[in-house]
C-alpha cells in the first residue's frame, strides 16, 4: 500500500511535469500583417509600452506630448532599463514566442543581427509603412536595419565619429588642432603633448583587454568594419585591417596609450586630464558635459584624423535602432509612435536638443540648432560637423557573431599592445579562433 | 547552543602571552579593516554628485549630495521598488519557511519510501545553474492563467512561488528537527492529538531559533536576488530594487551618485536587520552544519 | 503485508499514518514539481535541440559542438583552477580565524564575528562597482595606496593573474566570514573533556587541533566543502561583474558562458547544454569528495 502511495506521488508528478512540457514545447512566433495604413490619427487606438535605456528613455518620454497632439488615442508608457537588462528581457521573450515583450524596444544597431538572425519574425516587418523614409535616414544605419530585403527597425541615433580635444591642453603644448589631417600628424602632436605635460597627459584611452572601439572606428573608416564582410565570410586578414592595428600599436609604443579598465575607465581620464584627445560617437558629448562639468569650454572635436592625407576621416561608433516586437496586438499605434518619434523633424529635434540624441533622420539637420555653435564645446558649431560627416560613412557588417568578434578582437588587440606580437599574426589567429567559434569561413 | 566556555581549547590563557595576544588583535583589525572598507567606500561615494565619483585622487570623505541622490532616486520610482521588494521578500520568507518545515519535519520524524530519493531530488536543484531554467520558467509563467491573471509575468506570485522548496531551507530544517527527541512527539499522540496538532503544537514550537534563522536567510536571498525578478517583472511598477537600481546603468551616461546611493539604500536595510538579529543569523549558518 | 488481519479502523489508522509523511511533504512536492523539475526537464530538452532547427527531433550537435567549443574548454579550466585554490583558501582561513575567535580570552568577540560577515549578506552587483573603481588600473584606489608606498601598479584588472587574483581576494572577501561562523558553531559543540584528555597526555595546540578538532568538525568540514565547490563551480557574479570575464577570458567562468550564451547571443539550446554538462561536473565534483570523506572515515 505504501508502496502504491510512493507510485502514486511520482507518477502524478510525472505526469504533471509532461503536461507542463507538453503545453510549454509550441513556442511558434506569431507574424503580423502589413500596413493597414489607418489614415486618421484619431482612429488609431490603444496602449502601448516602450523599452529603452534611461537617458534614451528620457528623451522618447519627452515626445509623447507632441505624439498625444496628433494621436490622442494612445497611452503610450516607457520603461527605462539598464543597458543588459533589455536583451535579458528581449530573449526570454521573443524564446517564448512574444510573451512579456514591449510594443516598442530599443537595441543598439550592432545587437539587431543576434535577433533576426535567431528569431527570423521576431520583429514586425515595417517595409510597407518604413521604405518611403529610405532616402532620409543615415545610409550606413538603413543598410543594418534592412535584412533580407525587409525592414525590422527603424534607424534612432547615429554615432558619428569625432576626436574630442582638450583645447587648453592642445594649446599649452603649442599644437595647433587645425594641423592635424593624418593619423602621423596626431602622433606627432601626442608626443609634443606628452612633453610639454611631463608625461602625464597621454593621447588617447585604450581599455586594451576589453574594448576595441579603436580598431572598429579605423576599420570603419577604411571601409572593412567589422570583422565580417558582406557575404558573412571572416574579414580580418586583410590589408587594412592589419593597417588599423599597427596604427594602434604605434601609437602604443610611443607610450601615448592610457591603458583604462572599462567604461568607468575611459570616463575617468576624460574628467582627470589623464587624456588629451577622446575618439568616440557623438554620444560621447552627453557623457563629457554630464561628468566633467568643470571644464566647460575647454572640450572641441574634430574629425578622426585620415589615414593619408585627404583620404576618408568618417566612421560610426555605436548608435541603436527602434524596433516592434511582432508579437504587439498594437502594430499601427506602436508605429505611430516610433515614426513620430523617429522619422520627424520635431520628434528627432526635440530629442537631440534636450538630450543630445543624435538623429539618423537627415532632414532633422536643417534646423537652426545643427549651425549654432555650443558653448560647452569652445563655443564652435560641432554639430554641423556630425550632420555633414553622416553621408560619407562607409557601411559596416555585424552578424549575430558581432559580439564573439568583439571579444576575440579585444584579446588580439591586447596580444599586440601589452605582448608586442606583430598585427598581421594577432589578426591571423583572432581570424582562426573566431571561425572555429562561428563556424564561419575566413575571406581570401 | 553549546557552552561558551569551553572556548580556550587551543589557547589556554597561560598560553597565550601579552605579545601573543596583541599580535591576534593586530590581524583581527587589519581583517576587520578589510571587511569593512568596502562598504565605508560605498556611502562615501552614495553621498558625492555623480561627476565627483570618478574624480581622482578619490574622495575619502563624505560630500554633500546624499539627499540629492536619494531625491533623484526616489522621482525615479524607487519607493515602489522598495515596497516590492520588502513585500517580495516578506511574503516569501513566511511561506518557504512554512513549506521547509513541513517538508524538514516529514524526512527527518517520518520513515517512507522513497525518503532519500526525494530528499536527494530536493538537493540536486542546488546543482543546476539557475540561468537555464529561467527560460522554460518564464514560458511557464506567461501560460499559467488562473487565480484572475491573464498571464503570471509581473505578477508577486511569479517571483515569490519558483523558489519556494528551498533546498537550503528543507535542509536545515530536517537537521534541526532530528534533534527533536520522538518521546516527545509521541506523548502527545498517545494523548489523542492529530498529526497535524503534534507538529504544530509540539514539533514548531520547539524549532523558533531555526525557524527565525531561515526566515531571515529568506528574506536575505529574495531581497538580493537580481536576475530572476529582472526577467519576470515587466512591469515597471512590479520591478524590485537591484533591477530599479540597474537602470541607471544607460548606454553613455550612468548616474555614478544614484547608483551608489540605490546600493547604499538596498544595502542598508539588510545590514539592520543583521545587526538586529545576529543571533539567528548565526546560529541559521550553522544549525544546519554542526550535526552534520 | 499483513494488513488483512486488522480490524477497518485500525487499517485506517495505519493507512493514515502511512500517508502523514507524503502530506506533510505535498507543498513542496508541488511548488518543486511544477517550478523547478518542469523547467529542469523542459531545458534539458532544449538541450537536446537544434536552435533554427527546433522540429528536426533529438539530436546530440549542442553537445557535439561544445567538445570542440575552445571557449568552453577555457571556462572549464578557469573554474577548475578556482576552484583548487578558491576552496582551500576560503575555508582555511575560515578555520584560522574561527580557531582564533574561539578563544574566551579575547574581547569584542561578537563584534569581529559581526564584521567578518557582513560581506555574505550583501549582494554582489552593490559592491562590485566598488571594488571596480578600487582596482582600476590607472585611477584606482589600491593603486593609488600602493604608488604612495613606492609601489608599482598592478594592472589589477587587465592582466591574467592579477584578475585572477582579483576574483579570488573577491570570493574570499564574501564568504570566509560565512564559513567562519560556521566552524565557529562547530568548535563550540566540541567536549571540553576531550581537549582536557588529551592535555593530560601532554598533548600541544597544534596535535590537539589535528587529533580532535579535525576530527569532530569532519562532517562540518565535508558539508562547507561541498557547499563551497558547488558554489565556485557555479561562479557567476564575480567574474561577471568585477572581471568582465577578461582579460581575453582569462577568468571566464562556466556559468558567465552561459549566461553569455544564452542571453547575449541568443542560443538558449547550446547553452542549455552548457549548463547540463556542468550538473554533470558538479555532480562528479560532490560525489569525489564525499567518497573520500567516507574513506578518511574508515
Amino acid at each position: 500500500m505504501v508502496r502504491r502511495n510512493m507510485h502514486l506521488s511520482l507518477i502524478s508528478l510525472l505526469v504533471l511535469t509532461l503536461i507542463l512540457a507538453a503545453c510549454g514545447s509550441d513556442s511558434t512566433a506569431t507574424t503580423t500583417s502589413g500596413n493597414t495604413g489607418s489614415t486618421n490619427p484619431a482612429d488609431v487606438k490603444g496602449e502601448i509600452t516602450v523599452w529603452a535605456w534611461n537617458v534614451a528613455a528620457k528623451s522618447l518620454e519627452a515626445t509623447v506630448p507632441s505624439f498625444n497632439q496628433k494621436y490622442p488615442n494612445v497611452k503610450v508608457t516607457i520603461q527605462d532599463l539598464g543597458r543588459t537588462d533589455v536583451y535579458d528581457r528581449l530573449t526570454t521573450g521573443m524564446q517564448a514566442g512574444g510573451a512579456g515583450l514591449p510594443d516598442v524596444v530599443a537595441i543598439e544597431s550592432d545587437r539587431m543581427d543576434v535577433y533576426t538572425a535567431t528569431f527570423p519574425e521576431g520583429l514586425a516587418d515595417l517595409t510597407s509603412r518604413a521604405s518611403k523614409y529610405e532616402k532620409d535616414f543615415d545610409p550606413s544605419k538603413w543598410a543594418q536595419s534592412k535584412i533580407n530585403d525587409k525592414i525590422r527597425s527603424i534607424p534612432w541615433d547615429s554615432g558619428p565619429t569625432g576626436l574630442w580635444y582638450r583645447v587648453d591642453i592642445f594649446e599649452q603644448a603649442g599644437v595647433d588642432p587645425k594641423s592635424i589631417e593624418t593619423w602621423a600628424d596626431l602622433i606627432a602632436a601626442g608626443e609634443k603633448i606628452l612633453a610639454a605635460t611631463n608625461g602625464k597627459t597621454k593621447l588617447i584611452p585604450v581599455d586594451i583587454v576589453a574594448d576595441d572601439a579603436g580598431f572598429r572606428m579605423m576599420t570603419n573608416q577604411l571601409g572593412v568594419c567589422c570583422y565580417f564582410n558582406s557575404d558573412g565570410k571572416i574579414n580580418l586578414t586583410n590589408e587594412k585591417s592589419v593597417q588599423a592595428l599597427t596604427l594602434l600599436k604605434e601609437i602604443n609604443d610611443k607610450g601615448l596609450v592610457a591603458n583604462i579598465n572599462g567604461w568607468d575607465g575611459t570616463v575617468a581620464a576624460t574628467k582627470n586630464g589623464d587624456v588629451a584627445t577622446v575618439p568616440f560617437g557623438v554620444w560621447y558629448s552627453g557623457t563629457i558635459i554630464d561628468q566633467a562639468p568643470d571644464l566647460s569650454g575647454k572640450w572641441d572635436v574634430m574629425l578622426l584624423p585620415a589615414f593619408e592625407k585627404g583620404g576618408n576621416r568618417a566612421a560610426n561608433l555605436g548608435g541603436s535602432t527602434l524596433a516592434i516586437p511582432a508579437a504587439t496586438k498594437n502594430v499601427d499605434a506602436a508605429w505611430a509612435f516610433v515614426e513620430h518619434a523617429l522619422a520627424t523633424n520635431e520628434g528627432q529635434n526635440l530629442m537631440m536638443e534636450k538630450f543630445g540624441i543624435w538623429p539618423s533622420y537627415q532632414p532633422a539637420y536643417s534646423a537652426d540648432l545643427y549651425s549654432k555653435p555650443v558653448a560647452f564645446f569652445n563655443n564652435q558649431p560641432i554639430w554641423k560637423m556630425f550632420a555633414d560627416e553622416i553621408k560619407n560613412i562607409p557601411p559596416a557588417t555585424y552578424t549575430k557573431d558581432y559580439a564573439k568578434g568583439q571579444a576575440v578582437l579585444a584579446s588580439a588587440q591586447s596580444k599586440v599592445l601589452s605582448q608586442g606580437m606583430d598585427p598581421k599574426q594577432a589578426l591571423q589567429e583572432a581570424a582562426d579562433e573566431l571561425a572555429n567559434q562561428t563556424g564561419r569561413e575566413i575571406a581570401q | 547552543m553549546a557552552k561558551t566556555k569551553l572556548s580556550d581549547d587551543l589557547m589556554p590563557k597561560s598560553l597565550v602571552s601579552r605579545f601573543q595576544r596583541i599580535m591576534i588583535y593586530l590581524i583581527l583589525v587589519v581583517g576587520a579593516f578589510f571587511s569593512l572598507f568596502p562598504f565605508y567606500y560605498m556611502f562615501v561615494q552614495a553621498s558625492q554628485p555623480s561627476s565627483e565619483v570618478l574624480r581622482f585622487p578619490p574622495h575619502l570623505w563624505f560630500g554633500d549630495s546624499a539627499w540629492t541622490n536619494i531625491k533623484g532616486l526616489f522621482a525615479n520610482g524607487f519607493g515602489r521598488s522598495l515596497f516590492n521588494s520588502a513585500f517580495i521578500a516578506v511574503v516569501y520568507a513566511s511561506l518557504s519557511v512554512f513549506i521547509a518545515s513541513l517538508a524538514g519535519y516529514a524526512f527527518a520524524k517520518f520513515r517512507f519510501r522513497g525518503r532519500s530519493v526525494l530528499f536527494g531530488m530536493f538537493l540536486l536543484v542546488l546543482m543546476i545553474p539557475y540561468h537555464v531554467t529561467a527560460v522554460p520558467l518564464f514560458q511557464l509563467m506567461s501560460k499559467i492563467t488562473f487565480l484572475g491573471n491573464p498571464t503570471w509575468i509581473s505578477s508577486y506570485q511569479a517571483v515569490i512561488l519558483p523558489a519556494l522548496a528551498n533546498p537550503f531551507g528543507i535542509f536545515l530544517m530536517r537537521q534541526s528537527m532530528q534533534a527533536l527527541p520522538d518521546d516527545l512527539l509521541d506523548a502527545a499522540r498517545m494523548d489523542g492529538a492529530g498529526e497535524w496538532r503534534v507538529f504544530t503544537n509540539v514539533a514548531l514550537p520547539t524549532m523558533r531559533p531555526t525557524l527565525a534563522a531561515l526566515a531571515i536567510y529568506s528574506f536575505m536571498f529574495q531581497w538580493n536576488s537580481f536576475f530572476w525578478p529582472l526577467i519576470v517583472m515587466r512591469d515597471k511598477a512590479m520591478e524590485t530594487l537591484p533591477v530599479r537600481i540597474n537602470a541607471l546603468v544607460g548606454l553613455s551616461i550612468i548616474d555614478y551618485g544614484q547608483l551608489m546611493m540605490g546600493t547604499a539604500l538596498t544595502t542598508l536595510p539588510i545590514m539592520m536587520i543583521f545587526i538586529a538579529f545576529q543571533r539567528q543569523f548565526i546560529s541559521g549558518a550553522l544549525a544546519g552544519a554542526v550535526k552534520g | 503485508m499483513g494488513s488483512q488481519m486488522l480490524t477497518p479502523a485500525e487499517r485506517r489508522h495505519q493507512w493514515r499514518r502511512r500517508l502523514t509523511p507524503y502530506m506533510f511533504l505535498v507543498p513542496a512536492l508541488l511548488v518543486f514539481g511544477i517550478f523547478m523539475l518542469y523547467p529542469i526537464v523542459s531545458s534539458l530538452q532544449l538541450s537536446f535541440q537544434s536552435q533554427l532547427n527546433p522540429n528536426s527531433g533529438f539530436s546530440f550537435d549542442n553537445y557535439r559542438r561544445l567538445l570542440g567549443d575552445k571557449v568552453f574548454r577555457k571556462a572549464l579550466t578557469n573554474t577548475v583552477f578556482l576552484l583548487l585554490f578558491q576552496v582551500p583558501l576560503q575555508l582555511g582561513l575560515a578555520m584560522v580565524l574561527a580557531v582564533i575567535l574561539n578563544n574566551a580570552v579575547l574581547k569584542f568577540r561578537t563584534v569581529f564575528r559581526l564584521i567578518y560577515f557582513l560581506p555574505a549578506i550583501t549582494a554582489l552587483f552593490a559592491v562590485a562597482l566598488i571594488f571596480r573603481l578600487l582596482l582600476n588600473d590607472e585611477k584606482g584606489l589600491v593603486n593609488y595606496v600602493l604608488n604612495g608606498l613606492g609601489i608599482q601598479s598592478v594592472p589589477w584588472l587587465s592582466n591574467a593573474w592579477p584578475a585572477k587574483f582579483s576574483l579570488i581576494t573577491a570570493i574570499t572577501w564574501r564568504w570566509t566570514g560565512y564559513n567562519m561562523v560556521i566552524y565557529l558553531a562547530s568548535l563550540q559543540s566540541i567536549p571540553d573533556e576531550l581537549y582536557e584528555a588529551a592535555e593530560l597526555d601532554g598533548a600541544g595546540a597544534w596535535a590537539k587541533f589535528w587529533a580532535i578538532t579535525v576530527p569532530m568538525m569532519r562532517p562540518t568540514i565535508l558539508l562547507t566543502t561541498v557547499l563551497s565547490t558547488i558554489g565556485t563551480l557555479q561562479i557567476f557574479d564575480e567574474p561577471y561583474l568585477l572581471t568582465r570575464s577578461g582579460p581575453s577570458n582569462e577568468t571566464l567562468s562556466m556559468a558567465t558562458l552561459l549566461y553569455r550564451t544564452a542571453f547575449q547571443s541568443a542560443e538558449i539550446n547550446y547553452a542549455s547544454a552548457i549548463a547540463y554538462v556542468m550538473v554533470l561536473i558538479i555532480a562528479a565534483f560532490s560525489l569525489l569528495q564525499f567518497r573520500i570523506a567516507q574513506r578518511g572515515e574508515d
